[in-house]
């Protein structure tokens, strides 16, 4: 029994670690537990120095940070991404509004409204449509509905409160950065639109959504006054003039020739001041250059912008210089490596892309985590983070091993003195975790104290990793692969960030206990030191397994305009957040690619085609997406936000660009689809190598680096030219100056534009 | 009625062994001999045969993307090679099989057969989902007579290629468009090039001179031997290769291609074999 009681395996310390980890460890299976049954299930082995726990253990942490339920109500939801419905209690809040307000019992359903906005998450409610919007928008919709009874009660509860509010934010003394100010006003505009004030916030928040860019947001907030704001103190002419003008930025053109219509009929000869001069109205609505309010929108055609140069070098024309990468000892390393695994996952060992971006004397490259810096104007390595030789081990211990697919993602900073590197870790990494939130108490000199405990657990290699590098130097500033930024490195980091200003924002996915979480977070990075801002969850991501039976996550895609951040997850789901109010608008689900049963034993898989992977190009209020591996591309209209229609595609495709009336996908084809038709119009053939990559389109052309060479391919009608290269697999293709670069597996050339083309347009 | 019958038989089967008799008397009264010649003449016209494929999500993506390649390979051969012409054939449509979705339903439904529980997803892949279109392409090249041989392969050689960087499929089976898991036979495919002769009338006029110059030394030689002469042709019969006379052998019109053709690139020979007898002069 001494003996029993001297084993420091059984002391109190010890017996209070395991029960953390137990604790951990129910926590983390709870989780997987709440995904919805109907979705296909992986067989998960425990890690290897985890004991066993049965997964129907019932242990309550002492606190636990346990995420917001996921409600299981997929019924007739496509497969893949699972809504985060948030808090059940929020519904049956709206539900009581909606109750309250056909009953006309004003008291109770502005109760209910507050106790919503109020709120510290969202719920979100499914529309008819198959759209998911936040129980704060919802409630705002509700509010605008509301009959005139229940507007004037409305106004009788909240509009002194909205009076202060808004005076608070136009008193001197707020002097709140930007995002800070459009977050207060949109606060107040979801509260208070529908009082006596509200038109004076809503044009207020139109102006500050302007200033950031948000010309949709901010066309939404001064069409607001005029379709729910009938009595308004504000000059109705002045309000149109203003949404015509965002309309215009935001290239919505049917809405503005709407409002055009509509300003020259009522208002065309009153002046209106503009710039601290007055003008009059009718004159904003010539179109000529000086106006603010662009002209017809036929001339906004990609095929149409600029002068029609064609950057493509002149056939035998030699590069003005060339950057090998590749050595040919490691290249023929790496095709033994590719010979002995015949079956790879996606991408082709043999023709790995760099990701990566330029300033006007550099071009920076990812290639699966080598950071690389050359001289745009000779050709010479700046510098580089490793040995190019250490590309055979990453490329065999990632892309052949099955665990990371090889795709690769570079981001610059605005001021241009830093970059982001995301990829696959190469190894194994040991990972801090505290446990699931979980505190332990411990006697300490016979005190009861509270201490986090934490875990640390070896994620798998692939598990992907973000690293920010000064750029003069390559210096490395943080990494999640090391313990500097513990909170960052327990995440896996998917797909490409975004930096605005000093912060990155990234998707990320919480490592678990040997293997990856299905939650899925938008982060918020500060550049400087690699610390969270802060973190909100999106959902849960539906994985597949890849052809090696390993579990794979797809890559999101990232675009910002204004303060509205769009999330194409890569797996059945594009999100809307407001980035100032960090709160999901809207979700739309969608079909995604078939997660193939490699989790099944003895299916059959063949090996994985290289595909392009997920693509979105926004234009004007339009936003056209497409995910890897699918064939339907879709297109969005968010200011609705509303789903204006859908077409099957090439599987293999991916979205070029877009204009106001076509839009291009690039595949083995270059094709050209009728925005009003939805019908193809043209193809032109281009066959490729890699598709780790985007074409590049400039006035009237869209240059694509394939297998024959470099594509010039004219918008227009789709007549090609190709630029014969030495390079056989294709890659990137950039303009930087009066060169075309070219980015291979290989390395990187560049080839003078001709000079009659150099001029930009 | 009997006895008449009888007698009938008896003078009929006289005159049949009286007209034997005869012709063998006149087998015996000229020489026979066969008569061969080869002629060369080279190929006016060289054709390809080339596929153009084209497919899509939607049948109508499948019609422009083959309508802008069938332009393109237009556009292509009137610049690099303007003197050949392409003719389009027909287009086949055919739906467009996965065959790894196929192999993976098949081995679902084994798999359920064996009573392993499958887990279904509910936006399965269906097939098929892709619609091919698949035109067969003639490419004539005319005037190769004008080439020597070694040019006339090169110019041959250089069209291949030209067709093939503007998207035709030459000398090969699209695979999108054959419907892999049919039972029904494939036509085995046309042969890549055909090499004809435009006008064979003057060449096979050639071709039997040579061969009647050949009969009549053969005839020559046996008389000689026999000590008889030999002397005006009594019969003349025009044989195929193999050395029988040709029954089904199609009459040649004057200034019409006989309908010469090889799938070799080079000249073309004109083969004669004609039986011919000759009368024996005492």
């Amino acid at each position: 029994m001494r003996g029993g009681s001297r084993n420091s395996s059984f002391s109190p310390k010890r017996l209070l670690a395991i029960a953390a980890f137990l604790l951990a460890a129910s926590v983390a299976r709870s989780s997987f537990a709440q995904l919805p049954s109907t979705r296909p299930s992986t067989p998960r082995p425990p890690a290897r120095w985890l004991p066993a726990v049965p997964a129907t253990r019932t242990a309550t942490p002492m606190v636990a940070q346990i995420p917001a339920q996921i409600i299981d109500d997929r019924e007739g939801e496509p497969d893949g991404f699972v809504v985060r419905k948030g808090d059940p209690g929020l519904t049956d809040l709206l539900g009581a509004i909606d109750e309250a307000t056909r009953d006309a019992k004003w008291e109770k359903a502005f109760a209910a409204i507050s106790k919503v906005l109020e709120a510290p998450t969202d719920a979100m409610v499914r529309r008819p449509d198959g759209f998911y919007v936040s129980s704060r928008v919802h409630t705002q919709q509700m509010l605008v509905a509301l009959p005139p009874a229940g507007r004037d009660a409305y106004r009788l509860f909240n509009d002194a409160t909205a009076r202060k509010a808004l005076e608070q934010i136009d008193s001197p003394d707020a002097g709140d950065p930007s995002t800070s100010r459009i977050a207060r006003l949109q606060d107040l505009f979801d509260r208070y639109f529908i009082t006596s004030v509200g038109d004076q916030i809503a044009d207020r928040l139109g102006d500050a959504k302007f200033e950031s860019g948000d010309f949709v947001g901010s066309a939404r907030c001064w069409g607001a006054i005029g379709a729910d704001y009938p009595d308004t103190s504000l000059a109705a002419s002045r309000v149109l003039a203003k949404r015509a003008i965002a309309l215009s930025r935001a290239g919505r053109w049917d809405e503005l020739q709407a409002v055009k219509t509509q300003l020259r009929e009522k208002y065309g000869g009153e002046p209106m001041r503009m710039g601290g001069r007055d003008v009059m109205i009718g004159s904003l609505l010539d179109g000529s250059a000086a106006s603010p309010i662009a002209s017809a929108p036929v001339t906004k055609r990609a095929g149409d912008v600029g002068t029609p140069l064609n950057l493509l070098p002149k056939q035998g024309t030699g590069p003005s210089w060339q950057m090998v990468f590749l050595y040919s000892d490691v290249e023929d390393q790496i095709r033994r490596l590719t010979f002995a695994n015949s079956r790879v996952s996606a991408y082709n060992p043999n023709s790995i892309i760099p990701a990566a971006v330029t300033t006007p004397d550099r071009i920076y490259l990812n290639w699966l985590g080598i950071g690389i810096a050359i001289d745009a104007s000779t050709g010479k390595l700046v510098w580089r983070s490793e040995n190019f030789s250490r590309i055979a081990t990453r490329i065999q211990q990632t892309v052949l091993s099955g665990y990371d697919s090889g795709e690769s993602s570079i981001a610059i900073s605005p001021r241009g003195d830093k970059l982001l590197l995301v990829n696959g870790a190469v190894g194994p990494r040991t990972v801090t975790l505290q446990a699931a939130g979980v505190v332990m108490r411990a006697a300490v000199n016979g005190r009861i104290v509270q201490q986090p405990q934490v875990v640390r657990i070896s994620a798998r290699p692939g598990s992907g990793t973000i690293s920010c590098m000064g750029i003069t130097d390559g210096r490395l500033l943080w990494s999640s692969e090391g313990d500097t930024v513990p909170e960052l490195s327990s995440l896996s980091i998917l797909g490409q960030p975004l930096i605005v200003d000093d912060v990155g924002y990234v998707i990320a996915t919480s490592l678990g206990l040997g293997y990856q979480s299905t939650d899925l977070s938008l982060v918020a990075v500060s550049l400087s030191d690699g610390k969270i801002r802060w973190k909100m969850s999106l959902g849960a991501l539906g994985m597949g397994g890849n052809v090696r039976g390993l579990i794979t996550a797809p890559k999101p895609l990232l675009t910002r305009v204004g303060d509205r951040l769009y999330i194409l997850t890569g797996n059945g789901a594009l999100l809307a957040v407001d980035l100032p109010g960090q709160r999901i608008e809207w979700v739309f689900t969608h079909e995604t690619f078939p997660m193939l049963a490699s989790r099944v034993p003895g299916m059959y898989r063949g090996s994985e085609p290289e595909l392009f992977g997920a693509s979105m190009r926004l234009s004007g209020s339009m936003l056209y997406f497409k995910e890897k591996g699918s064939n339907i591309l879709y297109a969005l209209d968010t200011s609705g936000p509303s789903l204006k229609w859908k077409r099957p595609v090439d599987r293999d495709a991916s979205v070029a660009s877009a204009d106001s009336s076509l839009i291009y996908l690039l595949g083995d084809e270059l094709t050209a689809i009728d925005l009003m038709t939805r019908e193809m119009r043209w193809s032109a053939r281009t066959p490729l190598g890699s598709r780790q990559f985007q074409p590049f389109v400039e006035g009237s052309r869209a240059y694509v680096f394939g297998s024959k060479g470099i594509y010039g391919v004219d918008l227009q009608g789709g007549t090609m030219e190709t630029f014969t290269s030495d390079e056989a697999n294709g890659g990137a293709v950039m303009r930087l100056g009066d060169r075309l670069i070219c980015i291979s597996s290989r390395s990187v050339t560049a080839y003078p534009i001709p000079p009659a083309a150099s001029e930009r347009p | 009625m009997r006895k008449t019958i009888l007698l009938m038989m008896l003078v009929l089967a006289a005159s049949v062994a009286q007209a034997d008799e005869v012709a063998a008397a006149a087998r015996g009264s000229g020489i026979s001999v066969v008569g061969v010649a080869t002629t060369q003449v080279k190929p006016s016209v060289i054709e390809i045969s080339a596929t153009l494929s084209a497919e899509g999500e939607l049948a109508n993506d499948a019609r422009v993307k083959e309508r802008d390649a069938r332009q393109r390979i237009v556009d292509a051969l009137a610049v690099k090679s303007p003197d050949v012409s392409v003719e389009f054939r027909g287009l086949t449509i055919n739906p467009i099989y996965d065959p790894g979705a196929l192999a993976m339903q098949r081995q679902q439904q084994l798999m359920m057969q064996n009573g392993v529980v499958v887990q279904m997803q509910q936006n399965q892949m269906d097939t098929p989902r892709r619609i091919g279109v698949t035109e067969q392409v003639r490419l004539v090249m005319k005037d190769a007579d004008k080439l020597d041989t070694p040019k006339l392969v090169e110019a041959v050689l250089r069209l291949i290629d030209t067709a093939r960087e503007s998207g035709l499929q030459v000398g090969q089976l699209s695979l999108s468009s054959a419907n892999i898991y049919s039972s029904t036979p494939t036509t085995p495919p046309a042969p890549l090039i055909v090499c004809k002769a435009a006008n064979t009338s003057e060449v096979r006029a050639q071709a039997y001179k040579a061969a009647i110059d050949d009969a009549r030394k053969k005839a020559q030689k046996l008389a000689d031997l026999s000590g008889v002469k030999i002397g005006k042709v009594i019969g003349i019969q025009e044989m195929d290769p193999a050395g029988t006379p040709s029954l089904t052998a199609p009459p040649v019109a004057a200034g019409q291609d006989g309908g010469l053709s090889s799938i070799l690139l080079g000249e073309l020979s004109v083969n004669v074999k004609l039986g011919v007898q000759f009368e024996i002069v005492n």
